[in-house]
């Protein structure tokens, strides 16, 4: 395999007492889109916050092209953070920016475009994420859920990353949106050749956008492979999550 | 007894947490000050808001202190003293100008603004915005709390200035319909404000309207667990602001005092 382009090595990371991640060790590839997988609240987001460096880790390493990132300067990371895309999962736009300026905001703050370059660049994103134009002037409130989350995802492109983060990027959307935000998902790969870490626990997503997938369980990732390894896996905790079932070692609380 | 004194202590520790986190953050907001982009609409956006639109409240706030100031001071001066209601117009003025004007525009604007800057921060805090700022190469102290920051202290002085007015003019209308002629009032006036009254005013207005800003981003930057969180934060604000008003405006009076202004 590539170069990896990130890799936690021994993470942990405590809420409290709680132990989120217990020595996690995660490789990412150059060009590949790996899927984390595993059950709500097991620390899946934390991860993402590793990555961006929006949490510090609490033991081991977190490392992104080559750099170390809790030992990076403001500046430094900020650096690090234009080459990187982050889609959340409540879209997390600016309630007092219009989606223009949410899709255009670091376009302007930090690249120094025109106003009227900007746009083009806005309208383009927009269309990649299947939305028109007519909306860039209207705030996120006036949004529905699914069309924030697209803009969520245009904003995250808009500087063309070379690493997208996504945390459920499907979830709470319905089947045909979420089938739309797959296909893109796919394309920003194929097309821009983009390295992609997906956290979700919609498996039909998960199956058709990972060229790996990674499961997550007790704070550490205990299995990895590709969709099909991991659909027929005989580890019996992978095998309940993906196949949904009550019946298994992890415990339904 | 033993409880009591736990739970103090802890209150104590909190307390002292709070206070250094707000000096933590002033320091952070003086070192984002002055580097680049300017951010020049978002702060005159902020000024905007914390300023000119919280003239109607300001000005209510000043007209009527004005006016019950000059009422009881001109019946006191009356009943109490005897004759010496000439003297309303210095009573009114000094009273506003040195202490109603800058401490109840403070309070106002902590209760109108204060707590609305609490909210908005708190809410893009639990909604991820915050997060997102950051992902998006922008500092929150820079883009948020500098603005902000700027807009509470240059503007309260601005909003002081026209509260005293407006309370001068207030004590004037309640005084010459009551007790003197305009002239007396304005006669006194003249006789006993001094500049330096002004400008000490302004500077406590100046200090509140800082204090109120670090209270408000600090508590929205603090903020956790969803609406219960951001009402929390709400209230904070406006509570800790108030307190913080109040015992600086003791200590910045013992000052200007000390030094004879």
């Amino acid at each position: 395999m590539g170069d990896a382009v990130i890799q936690l090595k021994r993470v942990v990371k405590r809420f409290g007492d709680r132990k989120v991640l217990d020595g996690l060790d995660l490789e990412v590839f150059r060009g590949e889109t790996l899927v984390i997988i595993g059950r709500s609240g097991v620390g899946k987001s934390t991860i993402l916050k590793q990555i961006s460096g929006l949490a510090v880790p609490d033991g081991g390493e977190v490392w992104v092209e080559g750099r170390e990132i809790d030992r990076l300067e403001e500046r430094e990371l900020n650096e690090l953070r234009k080459r990187m895309g982050v889609v959340f999962q409540y879209a997390a736009l600016f309630d007092s920016l219009t989606v223009f300026e949410n899709v255009a905001f670091r376009l302007l703050r930090d690249f120094g475009m025109s106003r009227s370059k900007a746009v083009q660049v806005v309208v383009q994103k927009l269309e990649l994420v299947g939305l028109k134009e007519d909306l860039l002037d209207l705030k996120p409130a006036q949004l529905s859920g699914g069309m924030r989350k697209r803009v969520g995802l245009a904003r995250a492109i808009a500087v063309d990353p070379e690493i997208i983060l996504y945390d459920e990027p499907t979830s709470g959307l319905d089947p045909v949106t979420s089938e739309a935000i797959n296909d893109l998902i796919l394309d920003m790969q194929r097309k821009l050749k983009v390295t992609s870490v997906v956290v979700t626990h919609d498996m039909h997503s998960a199956y058709k956008v990972a060229n790996r997938i990674a499961m997550i369980y007790d704070g550490r990732i205990i299995g990895s492979g590709t969709p099909k390894e991991i659909e027929s896996s005989r580890d019996p905790t992978i095998h309940q999550f993906v196949t949904g079932s009550v019946e298994g070692p992890m415990p339904v609380r | 007894m033993t409880a009591s004194i736990e739970r103090f202590g802890r209150w104590l520790v909190l307390a002292i947490e709070d206070m250094g986190q707000m000096v933590f953050l002033t320091l952070r907001i003086h070192q984002w000050m002055f580097r680049r982009p300017a951010d020049g609409k978002l702060i005159l956006q902020q000024m905007v808001r914390i300023g000119v639109e919280s003239v109607p409240v300001a000005a209510t706030t000043a007209l009527f202190t004005g006016m019950v100031l000059a009422l009881q001071s001109g019946y006191t001066l009356e009943t109490k003293i005897k004759g010496v209601s000439q003297f309303i117009g210095a009573v009114v003025s000094i009273s506003m100008v040195r202490e109603l004007g800058p401490v109840l525009t403070g309070m106002v604007i902590a209760g109108r603004m204060g707590s609305a800057v609490a909210a908005e921060i708190g809410t893009m805090k639990v909604t991820e915005q915050i997060d997102a700022l950051h992902t998006l190469a922008a500092n929150p102290v820079k883009y948020l709390a500098v603005p902000r920051f700027l807009a509470f202290t240059l503007m309260l002085p601005v909003l002081t200035v026209f509260a005293d007015l407006v309370g001068w003019l207030g004590g004037l209308f309640v005084s010459s319909l009551k007790f003197t002629s305009a002239t007396v009032y304005i006669d006194a006036t003249r006789g006993a404000l001094t500049t330096g009254d002004i400008l000490g005013g302004l500077l406590k207005a100046m200090v509140f309207g800082a204090l109120i800003a670090i209270v408000a981003c600090r508590q929205g930057f603090s903020t956790e667990n969803g609406a219960e969180g951001v009402g929390r934060s709400t209230t904070n604000a406006v509570v800790i602001s108030f307190m913080l008003i109040l015992i600086s405006d003791y200590f910045l009076t013992a000052v200007l005092t000390a030094f004879q202004v």
